[in-house]
């Protein structure tokens, strides 16, 4: 019986290489239209989806893809005004106390300020950490992504800013500080006459803007933007 | 509609950008967003079940001790969490006891136990309502923050009464056995990975990574 023949070079030609090319393209497109949940692993294909429109997974119902309205124009737009509240928030006082020598305001930074000076240096360490630097880094990432983007240059490090926004998800706490400034001075309003100040209706205002701003990011929709090719 | 696990197609998902890479080495680098990819979260159960152990045990000083002390004209008043949501009470904030109440008690309460269910079904490869369990997850996973209220609305009390000097407020030794408790479970929600509940289904790749996958690449 005869051997097969075996042959090292294996002539492609111009013919096979488009076809080949091809097959890679389509391939490359199939990749990014296939998603596998991030909850279940079931893998799927998700459609182009229209805009404000969520693509859910079939076996575990949670979200894939959304497609945020806006897109990166508006996560923009509300990371830039998240950034100035921000800062606002942090000048004017938060609340004001009604004192023997007169009226008194405070700021959170004096209020920390005034914690970390007790003998809770962790628990402020973990409020500056939570409410100070978590949104300071998420609004870093948000800006270096979004506004190279909007203004038509390549960003530096899209890559850096997705994973770190990933990563902090969890531990940015400005909204429970909020609260807990509410509870507080609930529980003070009978010891003394307390008021808030206008810092406690920026530090609202950021809270509405920072979570419009993560809402409206999309890493997703960033990299196909990115990477139109595929 | 029959699902096909990524891992069973030889494929893994880089979770901070999307994109699907071989399963081929147990860990590598993604290479659109440069993130550290497994198919699995790497010692997930292990981490999961000593996290959420380590938050039981603290449990018991964050409930038992004082959470604050208050000295005022009156007297010494000494609050733990649930003497707090109390003392709320009386003094007739019905909502805001409802709402501490609801963060600092129930949720921390309640997230140890869903913890401790899906680590019980997932290490027995439970086939039992997969889906009613991935969103206990989910739920875990959005709502276990807000447990660091009465952590952070002691802080806050404790910053404006130094300031404003209406009476000596001062920590008790319950609030770091707390925080820690709230802390420990996010970290328990973040190392646990949901998909291990549905490799339950699979007929060959499971929790236990085969070892092929690693050979294959």
């Amino acid at each position: 019986m005869p051997d097969a023949v075996v042959d090292g070079n294996f002539p492609i030609g111009a013919a096979g290489l488009t076809m080949l090319a091809a097959t890679v393209a389509w391939l490359a497109h199939e990749m990014t239209h296939l998603h596998a949940c991030h909850d279940c692993d079931a893998v799927q294909k998700v459609a182009d989806l229209r805009r404000g429109a969520r693509a859910r997974c079939f076996r575990c119902g949670a979200v894939l893809v959304r497609q945020p309205p806006g897109g990166p124009t508006n996560a923009l737009a509300w990371s830039l005004a998240a950034a100035c509240f921000f800062i606002l928030s942090h000048v004017f006082p938060v609340v004001a106390f009604e004192m023997p020598g007169g009226v008194r305001e405070l700021t959170i930074i004096a209020g920390m300020a005034e914690l970390g000076d007790g003998q809770m240096v962790i628990v402020t360490v973990a409020l500056v950490f939570s409410t100070l630097i978590v949104p300071l880094l998420q609004l870093t990432a948000l800006l270096s992504v979004l506004w190279p983007i909007e203004s038509g240059r390549a960003p530096h490090s899209v890559g850096t800013a997705i994973r770190a926004l990933f990563h902090l998800a969890p531990w940015g706490m400005v909204e429970i500080f909020l609260l807990a400034v509410l509870v507080s001075a609930v529980k003070l309003q009978s010891d003394g006459d307390i008021y808030p100040r206008v810092g406690i209706v920026l530090v609202v205002a950021f809270v509405f803007t920072m979570s419009a701003a993560l809402a409206a990011f999309e890493p997703r929709q960033i990299w196909s933007r990115l990477e139109p090719s595929s | 509609m029959i699902a096909t696990n990524a891992l069973a197609l030889g494929l893994k998902t880089c979770l901070p950008c999307g994109k699907l890479l071989p399963a081929a080495p147990l860990q590598s680098r993604c290479g659109r967003c440069g993130a550290l990819v497994s198919a699995r979260r790497p010692g997930s159960l292990e981490r999961t079940t000593a996290l959420t152990i380590a938050a039981v045990l603290l449990y018991i000083p964050a409930n038992v001790l004082p959470i604050m002390i208050t000295t005022s004209l009156t007297g010494v008043e000494v609050d733990t969490i649930l003497s707090g949501i109390f003392s709320l009470i009386d003094q007739g904030f019905w909502p805001l006891a409802l709402i501490v109440f609801v963060a600092s008690f129930a949720v921390p309460l309640l997230k140890l136990g869903a913890l401790g269910v899906l680590l019980w079904t997932t290490w027995r490869r439970s086939t039992w309502r997969p889906r009613l369990r991935t969103r206990i997850y989910r739920g875990i996973e959005i709502v276990g923050r807000w447990s660091m209220l009465d952590v952070y609305a002691m802080a806050v009390l404790v910053a404006l009464v130094e300031f404003g000097a209406f009476a000596r407020v001062e920590p008790g030794a319950g609030v770091l056995p707390f925080g820690a408790v709230v802390v420990a479970t996010m970290f328990a929600t973040r190392a646990f990975d949901p998909r291990l509940m549905w490799d339950a289904f699979a007929p060959a790749a499971g929790s236990s990574m085969p070892a092929s996958q690693e050979t294959v690449g």
